[in-house]
C-alpha cells in the first residue's frame, strides 16, 4: 500500500512537472501578438534572425515566471491553512491576507495619493501581514481552536472588506483605477523588477515549508493527539501560519487578489495524491503554478488586445469547481 | 532591436553633447528625450487623438477600448482608420504597443503612471494629465504634444485659431449665461456622476459664464473631479440648467422621472434639462472636442 502510493506520487509529480514545463513554453507563445516559434527561440537564446526582445524577454518571460512562483506559493499557503484550520473551505483569504492587502493599497492611495505606484507591492504585503497578525493575536487571546481562528479571520476580513467598499463608494472610481486593476489579480505591467523582488523569498519560504510538512500531518490529527506525540502544537502552528501568511502576502502584493488558487489547487492535489502533506504540498504547488500561468497567458490571448485579469479567469474556473467540490463531498473523505 | 537603436542613439547624444533629438520634453512623469521626426505614435487617451488630428498626424496605435467607433468621424476624417487598437485605456496591451515599434508613446497620468517605466522601455514616453485635467490644461497639453511630435509651429497656429473660435463662443454665450448656473453629469443604468467645476466640462461651463452650484465637500483630501450623485444630492445642487450625457437607455436619471424630488428641480420645472452625446462630452477632451461642446451649448441656449 505504502509502495503503491509512493509510486503514484512519483508519477503524478513527474507528469505535473512535464505539464508545467509544457504550459510554461506555451505561455511564451500566447498573447496579443502572434510570434512564430522560431522567433521565440531566437529571442530566448539570442540567436541570429528575427527577434521580439520586448515581448518575449521583458513581458511574457517575467510574467510567466511570476505567475509560476505566485501560483505555487498561493497553493502552498492554501494547503497549510486548510491543514491548520482542519477546514476544506479555508484559503489564504480566511486569514485576512487578501482583504488586508486590498485595504492597505486603497488607504495608501487615499492618504498618500502622490506616492510612487512602485510602492504598491510593499504596502500590499504590509497590509496582508498586519491583517493576519491581528487575526492571530485575537485568536491567541482566547483558546486557540481552528474553528475560532477561522471565525476571527472571517470577521476581521469582513471588517477590512467593509473599509475597502467604503473607500470605493466614497472616492472616485476614476482616481482609483490602478488599484482596481490590482484588486482583480492582474499581471498586467509586471516585469523583472517585480519577479526579482519576490522570487528569492518565495522560493526560500517554500523550501522551509516543504521541510516542515511532516508536522502538518501531526497537527491534522488534532491538538490533543499531536501534543501526545511530542509536538509543541502552539509554536508549530504559529510558525506554519507565519509561513502561510508570508507566502500569500508576498504573492498578493505583486499579482493582486488572485481568487480561488489557494482554495482550488490543494483540493485538486488531494484528489490526485491524497492528504499526506509530503506529497500533497509539492503537487498542490505545481497545480497552482500551472493554473496561474494558464490563466495569465489565456487572459492576454483570449480577447486580445483586451487583457482579462488572471484573477477573473481563476475565479471563473474556481466557482464551478467549488460547486463540484460540494457535490462530490464523498470523495472528500480521502483528504 | 528598435530599443537598442535608441540606447545607442541616446549614448551618442550624451557623448557628443550635440542634441540629436527634437528636444527634451518635460511632462508629468519627468523629462523625456524625444527623437527628431517621430513617425510612429501610440496614444493611450482620446484627447491625444484630438491633438494629433489638429495638426493632421495619424497615430499608429490607439487605446480605443477595442471599440473603433469611439474614435468619432470628426477625427477619422483626418487620421483615417488605419490605426491598430492597443486595447483598453485602463490596461492597454503592452505587447501590441511594442509590436507597433513606436517612436513616441503619449500616456495619461491617472491611468498609466504605474506603467511609465515599462512604456519607456518600449519607446520614449510622455505622460500628460488628460483624465484629471481641466479644459485649460487640455489646451496646454496640445502645445506639449505639438513640440514632442516636431510640429510646434503648426500646433501653435491651430491653438491660436482655436482660442479665437472659443473667444467667439464666449462672447456669444456670456450675455445668455449671465446669472445662470449650469451642471453637466454623466448617467448610466446605475448612477449619475456630476462633473465638478474643476473638471474639464466644469471649467468649460465656467469659461462660458455659467455659475456652479456644486459645493466642494468639506474634509476631502483631494478635489473630486467626477462626483457620484444621488437624487437627493442632485436636489441640493439644483442648478438652473441640467445637461445629461446618458451611456444607457433607460438611464438612472430616466428612472427618477416622476419622483417629486426630481420634478421639483428648478431645471425640470423650467424645462431646462438637456441631453447631449455622453461620449463626446465625457470621454473626449481637446480642441475639436471643446469646439463641439461649445456648439452644443449654443444649441442649448437657443432652446
Amino acid at each position: 500500500m505504502r509502495h503503491a502510493s509512493s509510486t503514484r506520487l512519483i508519477w503524478t509529480l513527474l507528469g505535473l512537472t512535464f505539464a508545467a514545463i509544457a504550459v510554461f513554453l506555451w505561455s511564451l507563445s500566447a498573447g496579443a501578438v502572434h510570434i512564430p516559434i522560431a522567433t521565440i527561440i531566437n529571442t530566448l537564446f539570442d540567436l541570429d534572425g528575427p527577434k521580439q526582445s520586448f515581448i518575449i524577454n521583458k513581458s511574457r518571460l517575467p510574467r510567466s515566471l511570476l505567475a509560476f512562483c505566485t501560483g505555487g506559493s498561493l497553493a502552498l499557503s492554501g494547503a497549510i491553512v486548510q491543514a491548520l484550520l482542519r477546514n476544506p473551505l479555508a484559503s489564504p483569504k480566511i486569514i485576512g491576507i487578501n482583504s488586508g492587502a486590498a485595504l492597505g493599497v486603497l488607504l495608501t492611495f487615499i492618504l498618500a495619493p502622490t506616492l510612487n505606484l512602485n510602492w504598491l507591492p510593499v504596502v500590499a504585503a504590509c497590509g496582508g501581514i498586519l491583517a493576519a497578525a491581528a487575526i492571530f493575536t485575537v485568536a491567541e487571546i482566547a483558546t486557540v481552536s481552528p474553528a475560532r481562528l477561522a471565525l476571527v479571520g472571517i470577521a476581521i476580513g469582513m471588517t477590512c472588506d467593509a473599509a475597502v467598499d467604503f473607500i470605493l463608494a466614497t472616492s472616485e472610481l476614476y482616481e482609483v483605477s490602478a488599484p482596481l486593476v490590482w484588486m482583480t489579480g492582474s499581471l498586467w505591467n509586471r516585469g523583472w523588477a517585480h519577479l526579482n523582488a519576490v522570487w528569492p523569498l518565495l522560493v526560500g519560504l517554500s523550501a522551509i515549508t516543504l521541510l516542515y510538512s511532516y508536522r502538518l500531518d501531526l497537527i491534522r490529527l488534532g491538538t490533543a493527539q499531536a501534543t501526545s506525540l511530542g509536538l509543541n502544537v502552539r509554536r508549530e502552528r504559529l510558525v506554519l501560519l507565519a509561513l502561510a501568511t508570508l507566502l500569500a502576502a508576498l504573492s498578493v502584493s505583486v499579482v493582486g487578489v488572485l481568487g480561488f488558487v489557494g482554495l482550488m489547487a490543494p483540493h485538486i492535489a488531494r484528489q490526485m495524491v491524497g492528504g499526506t502533506h509530503r506529497g500533497l504540498l509539492p503537487v498542490a504547488m505545481l497545480v497552482g503554478a500551472i493554473l496561474v500561468v494558464v490563466a495569465d497567458a489565456a487572459g492576454r490571448a483570449l480577447f486580445a488586445p483586451l487583457e482579462v485579469s488572471a484573477g477573473i479567469l481563476t475565479a471563473m474556473f474556481g466557482a464551478p469547481f467549488f460547486v463540484f467540490l460540494l457535490l462530490s463531498n464523498t470523495s472528500e473523505a480521502r483528504g | 532591436m528598435k530599443r537598442n537603436i535608441f540606447a545607442v542613439f541616446g549614448l551618442c547624444a550624451a557623448l557628443a553633447t550635440t542634441p540629436l533629438s527634437a528636444g527634451e520634453i518635460t511632462h508629468e512623469a519627468g523629462t523625456t528625450d524625444v527623437p527628431d521626426d517621430v513617425q510612429r505614435i501610440v496614444v493611450l487617451e482620446f484627447s491625444f487623438i484630438d491633438a494629433l488630428a489638429s495638426v493632421g498626424v495619424a497615430p499608429v496605435g490607439i487605446a480605443d477600448d477595442n471599440k473603433r467607433d469611439r474614435v468619432i468621424p470628426a477625427y477619422t476624417d483626418i487620421i483615417g482608420d488605419e490605426w491598430i487598437s492597443v486595447g483598453t485605456r485602463k490596461t492597454p496591451s503592452l505587447e501590441v504597443i511594442a509590436s507597433l515599434a513606436p517612436d513616441l508613446i503619449i500616456a495619461d497620468k491617472t491611468r498609466h503612471s504605474a506603467a511609465y517605466d515599462t512604456l519607456s522601455e518600449i519607446a520614449p514616453t510622455i505622460v500628460l494629465d488628460s483624465l484629471g485635467g481641466d479644459y485649460h490644461d487640455s489646451v496646454a497639453q496640445m502645445a506639449v504634444i505639438g513640440e514632442a511630435i516636431g510640429k510646434k509651429d503648426e500646433m501653435d497656429a491651430r491653438i491660436t485659431q482655436h482660442k479665437a473660435t472659443m473667444d467667439a463662443y464666449v462672447s456669444q454665450l456670456k450675455p445668455l449665461s449671465e446669472g445662470l448656473s449650469a451642471q453637466f453629469g454623466v448617467t448610466n443604468a446605475t448612477g449619475l456622476w456630476l462633473h465638478a467645476p474643476v473638471s474639464y466640462n466644469g471649467s468649460l461651463l465656467e469659461m462660458f459664464g455659467f455659475d456652479s452650484t456644486m459645493k466642494p465637500a468639506d474634509g476631502d483630501v483631494y478635489e473630486k473631479v467626477y462626483v457620484p450623485t444621488t437624487l437627493e444630492q442632485l436636489s441640493e445642487v439644483n442648478p438652473d440648467i441640467l445637461i445629461f450625457g446618458a451611456y444607457a437607455n433607460p438611464s438612472q436619471v430616466d428612472s427618477w422621472k416622476g419622483e417629486t424630488l426630481f420634478e421639483d428641480l428648478t431645471a425640470v420645472k423650467s424645462e431646462k434639462v438637456f441631453n447631449v452625446t455622453a461620449h463626446n462630452w465625457s470621454r473626449l477632451r481637446g480642441m475639436l472636442a471643446a469646439e463641439m461642446t461649445a456648439a452644443d451649448i449654443v444649441e442649448i441656449m437657443k432652446q
